[in-house]
């Protein structure tokens, strides 16, 4: 391989002549053409650009965090250069949408020397599955499309007569139904889905059983930027906006700064957001929150006098809450059963005092009860979270414990005061789409099969035939979250039609060895990705900037922020034999004997029309929303679709040609947005999404379906359950203290070089991010690591290697592992090269099917063998 | 080795420019002494190095641009005076080559070539001296520099034209004692400049050396031992202590004693100068805070 | 019009690299070639540590080595005052890369000459800023007079920090809002 990189990087032929060539068609042109070369341009090319090049808005698709402008410098077909937004004047209540290093990373990503050219099979894979133990060590076969096809369906349609549908296991990322092969699929007979809680954790079901959810979705329970300057105190847990919500989040945390708020992060890293911020530092050990915050209700109690210490608003916990005290129990309960009395242990004996919570979470017990008295009620606070601290197992209650601490201290549902999940590209920034995407118009296929198999679950039920049914894993069913029912199942297919599955769910090792089982698996990819790596055929797919056009932005949802909604174009032709996801669910769809037309029934020209016409922005008033885009009979013509003219707020041509539309916001305009606003002023005509319609601290159904669901128990109120593979696990004997044979915790921060998985193959950015692990000085020097040496980290589940970063800022006995690696395991040791996070994780479910991401253990030892290159040394997966 | 170019550079103009002074020094005490090796040799070695310094750079063909800046920068003044340099002493050994009987001009020749030399060696070290390293920055370089051409010179002067400057034998070994001993002042001043430095860049410089001291032992052995053994030449042979010493003992069964003591010599301080300028380059670290 | 050069308000700075992958965009540098790099640096032991990130490039200094050490003359200063560098004059020896005490100049292996920061000078041209400038997410970088930024930013901007040489040396045309951090003694780089 490395030979074979040397040999295309030392070929000089041009990007440009490449590019040329791959854009003609030509997609034969012999491949040591491209190498490096790709990523290289010389100055001419350059010069040219700047005078005679065309400016694209080019899309930036990526489960990254933001949602950014992008824009492609295209001469000849050869994107030259990128920039973001500069379609008006830049402030900080008006913001131009700033993409980030990874998004000026795109072209060296889509035109990467090692983006897989043709369809390939895996050399040693027959019908049935052939030796499948060389899966992820097999050499490659090119081979044509049509034979990729043929041995898909014909495998399909034996597994499919002898097994049945429920035997084809698709996985297309976060959600199986979100590909465009689960149409094709669908209309076959149906699949085995997998759903998962990965980027939410327990915040995927909690909110809406408690009542803790605005807008429909659970993060949405904070005001809007502009309220954010207003608060006096920000109090931030498990927060890294700074590596994890590009955009503008980190710019609107500034303003509030700048506004004079003080920041405090309660972490177990003190992160590049803290450090920016300011913030105080509460190094919290990792999986302990709730018992951080027993502990500062407990302070809360206490504490409180009505005149002379002010901390609780109890005309807030009588009005909107339920099941704080004996007083204010559901009907039916039992009044003992109330949070006031767990926390003061009334009952069981046990008071949540600081001292108590400082043995579980580590923080010194006057630095929580400094921590609970600047929650206190007569401050503005903003007391935000991210979902890290709810990626842990047994965590179901923390959702509600947070919106506890902001029921007690009155800080939701007024200017200045909030209380609540803010992440992604939304994050600081709550309120409702003020443009709405639109739809693309095509119909719903529903899948007749009903199995759907938990994240946590999901390879050994390959493995072991068995797994628990809990319902349909779509997030908007309402068969959601159903009892738990265990079943057998014989997966024979694992169809990955997207996403990154292997890499990013818990247990890879587990999952590796389940690839290992089955009889076929197919990956669509544009890289020797990791779901790639262990398939037996692979289809090269096509980026975004190969395809019609599209949009982002619009939807609150991992989708974009509030305010704009992004309309890219085309920017290159499909790069050698990459086709998109649809042609292939279409044309499979053909190799099935099924109606192509029933899957597709009008193109994906016509369906960015849809999208187009359909979408919305919101009018001067604030409440009220119209069409958003100008259409005219010559569009309609240009485009070649079928549509009627409509009138909205921009010409189509100006909409792409700025690629961005973006609502103008200034303080005190009608834009704003206080959650909770209406559910305060009148809370019978506004019920919540709880059974009661309040804010439940005591919550029957959440505490029924978690329990029916049978992955673990919990309590109808926020209650303090030991993790699994927590930090008491670290102990061989708790009581005695007494340390076990991985005395470490395990977390996993979003990193900067990639976006989860995506971007990790890219050059620049490996060259800008190394990815060591971080590890808390004195430990590393108490197991004899130097910083940059290389270490050893074993958990239960796996071993992996990374180079140490030696920081004060992390906590000690805290390891922090970054995200997303691409797994490299070396087979002659078993040892992951790569670092991947999920070779450290296991595969156990808790409560509503949690993976416990940021609840790991492990070990960590100096690595003598031999020193890790650094990942910007190692050749590319370059296959053909 | 990518210094290897600026090694032989440095190494071969300032050995040449040393072989020209002792010439010159020789010249004024023997009027009738010609000198040819040492100036032909002074003329190949400054060719030699000419072109080694053309090697050091990205686009050598472009080499006569440098020549544009002689009022600012002390890299085009190094150009200037080396080429200068080089071709005076050039013209020297073309002539006596070429038309021996022109002593006159030669006779000029040489002392002009050796006092250019003399200025060049203070320009190239000012080139390390003023560029933002600083494990550079340091007087002892000029010392380094000087002691490596007078010492260099004069052992290769001895064992190329000692014969025709036999007064000048002894003042050439003691001259080589004192660029020597001068030499290890240096550095002693040098190393604690470097240690007490609170500088980024010059602490990684002196870990850098500190990790090299097996090379920078070396250095000095065979420094110290050329020297030595060119002013006790007498005790040689006498004890088997050190490899050097029974090379020469075994040299010494073959030759005349004391002419081979002189080649040995000139050898070991050849090689402990170019380990000396080996390492001179490695330690470079700019700084810190730097782009690279 | 008075001397050109960056502000860099570290105290907003988040460390992204957004500003040196927008630089190896514009300038198509190679691996191992920067002409704009972000640093991470850490200040203080746990449970109280702190840390800053430094974003450089050429600083265009007013007193700069490489333009007087340079022998072709291809370092040189351009009629805005900025530092510029003529690919045609430059030999490739090396000699600001040793002159430089921020490591500005870059040795680019395939063309055998240096290359380096020219403040985007082709787009300022044009009326826009350096693409670093406007790529910044934290909007921490900013190109000008340095008078009308220092007007702009207030007095307690700095030209030299712990890291970094002495101002005198060069003059560097650098404005540098530090965080407190960022001026005490002995940083610790960390690789992140």
């Amino acid at each position: 391989m490395s030979s074979l990189l040397k040999k295309i990087t030392d070929n000089k032929i041009s990007r440009r002549s490449f590019l040329k060539a791959t854009a003609a068609g030509t997609a034969s042109l012999a491949l040591t053409g491209c190498g490096s070369g790709l990523a290289s341009v010389d100055g001419n090319i350059n010069a040219l650009g700047e005078e005679q090049g065309e400016w694209v808005s080019a899309a930036c698709w990526h489960n990254c965090g933001g949602r950014c402008l992008n824009k492609a410098l295209v001469v000849d077909g050869v994107v030259v250069r990128q920039k973001t937004d500069d379609t008006h004047e830049d402030s900080p209540d008006y913001p131009q949408q700033r993409g980030c290093l990874r998004g000026r990373s795109q072209r060296q990503q889509v035109f990467g020397a090692d983006r897989l050219k043709y369809p390939m099979k895996r050399k040693n894979w027959q019908p049935g599955g052939g030796d499948k133990s060389l899966r992820g060590k097999d050499e490659w076969e090119r081979i044509s499309w049509d034979e990729a096809l043929t041995y898909i369906a014909d495998e399909l349609q034996r597994v499919k007569k002898d097994y049945g549908n429920r035997s084809i296991l698709h996985i297309g990322g976060w959600s199986s139904r979100i590909t465009d092969i689960s149409r094709t699929l669908g209309l076959f007979g149906g699949y085995a889905e997998y759903w998962n809680t990965n980027s939410f954790g327990s915040w995927a079901m909690t909110p809406k059983k408690v009542g803790f959810l605005q807008l429909g979705v659970w993060d949405q329970t904070v005001n809007d930027r502009f309220d954010m300057r207003n608060c006096e105190t920000v109090i931030m847990l498990s927060m890294n906006p700074a590596w994890s919500a590009m955009g503008s989040s980190s710019w609107h945390y500034l303003q509030a700064k700048k506004a004079g708020a003080k920041f405090i992060g309660i972490d177990p890293f003190y992160n590049e957001s803290y450090s920016m911020l300011g913030a105080e530092w509460v190094p919290v050990r990792p999986s302990t929150d709730s018992a951080l915050l027993l502990a500062i209700a407990n302070v809360l109690l206490t504490k409180d006098h009505p005149t002379m210490n002010p901390l609780i608003d109890w005309d807030f916990l009588n009005k909107y809450c339920l099941g704080f005290d004996a007083d204010h129990m559901p009907e039916g309960e039992d009044p003992k059963g109330n949070f006031k009395d767990y926390v003061l242990g009334t009952y069981d004996g046990v008071p949540k005092t600081p001292a108590w919570a400082s043995e579980i979470c580590g923080v010194d017990k006057v630095q929580i009860e400094k921590l609970a008295l600047e929650f206190r009620k007569d401050k503005k606070v903003a007391f935000l979270c991210g979902m890290a601290s709810a990626r842990t197992t047994n965590s179901d209650n923390l959702p509600q414990l947070i919106m506890t601490i902001g029921a007690m201290t009155g800080h939701m549902g007024k200017s200045g005061h909030m209380t609540g999940s803010t992440m992604h590209a939304t994050s600081g920034n709550g309120g409702p789409a003020l443009v709405c995407a639109g739809s693309n118009g095509l119909p719903g296929i529903a899948n007749p099969v009903d199995d759907s198999i938990n994240a946590g679950e999901v390879w050994d039920a390959i493995l072991t035939g068995k797994y628990t049914f809990t319902g349909s894993g779509d997030f908007t069913s309402a068969d959601q979250y159903k009892s738990g029912e265990q079943r057998d199942i014989d997966i024979h297919i694992i169809y990955h039609s997207g996403g990154a599955t292997l890499q990013t769910s818990d247990g890879m090792t587990k999952g590796i060895e389940a690839h290992r089982k089955v009889d076929l698996v197919v990956s669509h990819s544009q890289f020797v990705t990791t779901n790639s790596k262990y398939a037996d055929i692979v289809l090269p797919v096509t980026t975004e900037w190969e395809k019609v056009g599209g949009f982002s932005g619009g939807s609150l949802v991992h989708s974009g922020n509030r305010e704009m909604l992004i309309m890219y174009s085309q920017i290159s032709e499909p790069l050698f034999e990459a086709k998109s996801d649809q042609w292939i669910a279409n044309e499979l769809a053909k190799k099935l004997g099924l109606n192509e037309k029933e899957a597709f029934p009008f193109d994906e020209k016509q369906q960015f029309f849809n999208a187009l016409a359909s979408a919305t922005v919101v009018n001067e008033d604030g409440k009220t929303y119209g069409p958003l885009v100008t259409i005219t009979d010559a569009d309609i013509k240009e485009l070649g679709v079928t549509g009627k003219p409509q009138t909205g707020k921009i010409t189509y041509p100006e909409l792409k040609e700025k690629g961005v539309y973006q609502v103008k916001r200034s303080q005190g305009d009608n834009y704003g947005y206080i959650a909770y606003e209406d559910f305060v002023k009148d809370p019978e005509n506004n019920p919540l999404t709880s059974e009661s319609g309040k804010l439940e601290i005591y919550s029957r159904q959440l505490a029924k379906t978690v329990n029916d669901m049978g992955f673990s128990k919990i309590q109808a109120i926020p209650s303090y359950i030991p993790p699994v593979n927590g930090y008491q696990d670290t102990f061989q004997d708790w009581e005695s203290k007494a340390k076990g044979e991985y005395p470490y915790q395990v977390i996993n921060p979003h990193y900067l070089r990639r976006s989860h998985t995506v971007f990790d193959n890219v050059k620049w950015l490996q060259e800008a991010w190394h990815n060591p692990v971080f590890l808390n000085t004195k430990d590393a020097q108490a197991n004899g690591i130097g910083n940059g040496e290389t270490v050893l980290i074993t958990s239960p589940y796996g071993k992996i290697l990374r180079n140490a970063c030696l920081t004060e800022r992390v906590r000690p006995g805290v390891v922090a592992l970054p995200h997303g690696a691409w797994v490299d395991v070396d087979e002659k040791t078993g040892i992951d090269k790569g670092g991947a996070d999920n070779i450290l994780s296991g595969q156990v479910p808790t409560g509503q099917g949690v993976s416990g991401f940021n609840t790991g253990i492990a070990k960590i030892e100096k690595y003598s063998a031999s020193k890790l290159i650094s990942d910007v040394e190692k050749p590319a997966r370059i296959v053909f | 080795m990518e210094n290897l170019s600026l090694i032989l550079f440095s190494i071969c103009i300032q050995a040449a420019i040393g072989i020209m002074i002792f010439v010159a020094l020789g010249k004024s005490l023997n009027k009738e002494g010609q000198f040819k090796p040492a100036i032909v040799t002074a003329a190949g070695l400054a060719i030699v190095g000419l072109l080694a310094s053309l090697l050091h750079l990205g686009r050598p063909l472009a080499a006569l641009n440098s020549l544009a800046h002689f009022g600012t920068s002390w890299l085009s003044r190094e150009i200037w005076f080396t080429a200068i340099f080089t071709g005076l002493t050039v013209l020297a050994a073309v002539l006596i080559l070429v038309k021996p009987t022109a002593k006159g001009a030669i006779n000029v020749l040489a002392p002009l070539a050796a006092v250019v030399g003399l200025v060049d060696v203070y320009v190239m070290a000012s080139i390390y001296n003023y560029a933002s390293v600083p494990a550079w920055q340091h007087g002892s370089i000029y010392v380094e520099f000087y002691a490596a051409a007078i010492s260099l010179g004069a052992i290769l002067f001895l064992a190329l034209s000692g014969k025709e400057a036999a007064s000048l034998k002894k003042a050439a070994s003691l001259t080589v004692g004192a660029a020597v001993a001068l030499q290890v002042a240096a550095m002693v001043l040098y190393y604690i400049q470097l240690g007490t430095s609170d500088n980024l860049a010059a602490g990684q410089s002196l870990a850098l050396l500190n990790s090299m001291s097996g090379v920078m032992a070396m250095k000095w052995l065979f420094i110290l031992l050329g020297a030595g053994m060119l002013m006790f030449p007498v005790g040689i042979g006498g004890t088997k202590v050190s490899a050097g010493q029974a090379a020469v003992e075994v040299a010494a069964t073959t030759e005349g004693a004391l002419s081979t003591t002189v080649y040995l010599a000139a050898a070991l301080v050849v090689v402990g100068q170019i380990i000396g300028r080996y390492l001179f380059y490695a330690v470079m670290v700019i700084n810190t805070v730097g782009l690279s | 019009m008075g001397k050109l050069g960056f502000y860099f308000d570290m105290e907003a700075c988040i460390g992204c690299r957004t500003c040196q992958i927008a630089c190896k965009d514009k300038n198509n540098n190679k691996i191992g070639v920067l002409y704009r790099r972000v640093r991470n640096f850490e200040t203080g032991v746990y449970p109280r540590p702190d840390g800053f990130n430094y974003s450089s490039s050429c600083n265009h200094c007013a007193e700069a080595k490489c333009v007087k050490g340079c022998p072709t003359g291809a370092m040189h200063y351009a009629e805005d005052g900025t530092v510029q560098h003529n690919k045609d004059k430059c030999i490739g020896c090396k000699y600001c890369i040793w002159n430089c005490p921020y490591g500005a100049p870059q040795f680019l292996e395939e063309s055998g000459i240096v290359g380096k920061c020219d403040s985007c000078k082709s787009l300022r041209d044009q009326g826009e800023n350096p693409a670093c400038v406007d790529a910044c997410i934290m909007r921490c970088l900013e190109f000008g007079d340095l008078e009308e930024l220092k007007a702009k930013h207030g007095a307690d901007l700095v030209q030299e920090l712990s890291v970094l040489p002495e101002a005198n040396l060069t003059e560097p045309s650098v404005l540098i809002k530090p965080k407190s951090c960022a001026m005490d003694a002995n940083p610790r780089e960390k690789e992140v």
